[in-house]
């Protein structure tokens, strides 16, 4: 199979998580062109599944596990590259208008996630990207 | 007009020449499960035979044997359905080795069986995942072609994705 100049590769590329596309940036020079293309991005976003970067002092990705059998579980990558595979559970509430949804993050019994973030409402969004507000603790 | 046919069913069934000239004889119904079969059934109308010069006999075979149990599995509209043929995909392309694979992707796509298609390219893509680069690179006989240096900035600016 010639997977550097195939016409399949976008398709079996969408099919993986960000991490993992992040990772075939490095095999070769026509697959780090075809996802660093803006039109991969976009495709991307079409069909994947929610997934939650929440940005303070290191990063946090969120993400389904890398399989399609285990649709529950999330895992997590921080910018120290550890990995973990707790269940978090992210519940949203999508409301009309979107500064009334709210985004919680359920990371109980985890000890190594240090994400201060658990209540939050959102203040707008962009081509998947969510604008969040912190509440403050009542 | 009177029909030779004596069925009274609607169960058709087609000719389908491969490259090779290997010739299957199928069911209307399995057949246009591939979207380009059913164009071909649906502009032609009445032809019967139908040449597909790209494809060649062993993998249209395995193409239409996907089709037949997919097409079976459908009719009766059980609930179970779904997960049987689920099972089945997963046996389908458990031990295909990758020239097998990529021929068949090959057929899939010109049939235009897209779903098809799609259970076959999640198998390509499952055997990326959880891979490092190098052994992607071994598995699909890639060579790096990145300048000197160019390899360690990408890694360097993501480096949380490459553990």
């Amino acid at each position: 199979m010639d997977l550097k100049n195939d016409i399949f590769v976008i398709n079996i590329l969408l099919k993986l998580s960000i991490k993992s596309i992040i990772s075939c940036k490095s095999v070769c020079k026509t697959w780090l062109d075809l996802i660093s293309d803006p039109q991969f991005t976009k495709l991307h976003l079409a069909q994947a599944k929610t997934s939650l970067l929440i940005r303070n002092k290191s990063f946090y990705l969120f993400e389904f596990e890398d399989d399609r059998d285990s649709n529950l579980r999330y895992c997590w990558y921080s910018k120290s590259s550890r990995r973990c595979h707790h269940n978090i559970k992210l519940s949203t509430k999508p409301k009309i208008p979107s500064c009334k949804t709210r985004v919680t993050l359920n990371c109980q019994g985890d000890d190594n996630l240090n994400v201060r973030l658990t209540s939050a409402g959102v203040v707008n969004s962009c081509d998947g990207l969510l604008c969040l507000v912190e509440e403050e603790d009542s | 007009m009177s029909s030779s046919s004596t069925t009274t069913t609607t169960t058709r069934l087609l000719m389908l020449k491969a490259s090779d000239g290997v010739t299957f004889e199928v069911e209307e119904a399995v057949a246009t499960k591939l979207g380009a079969i059913n164009n071909m059934v649906e502009e032609e109308g009445s032809e019967d035979l139908i040449c597909l010069p790209n494809v060649n006999g062993k993998f249209l075979g395995m193409v239409l044997e996907w089709c037949k149990k997919h097409a079976n599995n459908n009719t009766n509209s059980d609930k179970g359905n779904d997960e049987v043929n689920k099972w089945w995909d997963k046996e389908f392309v458990m031990d295909l080795d990758q020239n097998t694979l990529y021929h068949l992707l090959m057929a899939a796509d010109y049939l235009s069986g897209t779903e098809l298609v799609d259970l076959l390219t999640e198998k390509v893509a499952s055997m990326i995942r959880g891979k490092k680069v190098e052994e992607i690179r071994e598995t699909f006989k890639i060579k790096s072609d990145f300048l000197p240096g160019q390899e360690e900035e990408i890694r360097k600016k993501n480096s949380w994705a490459f553990e």
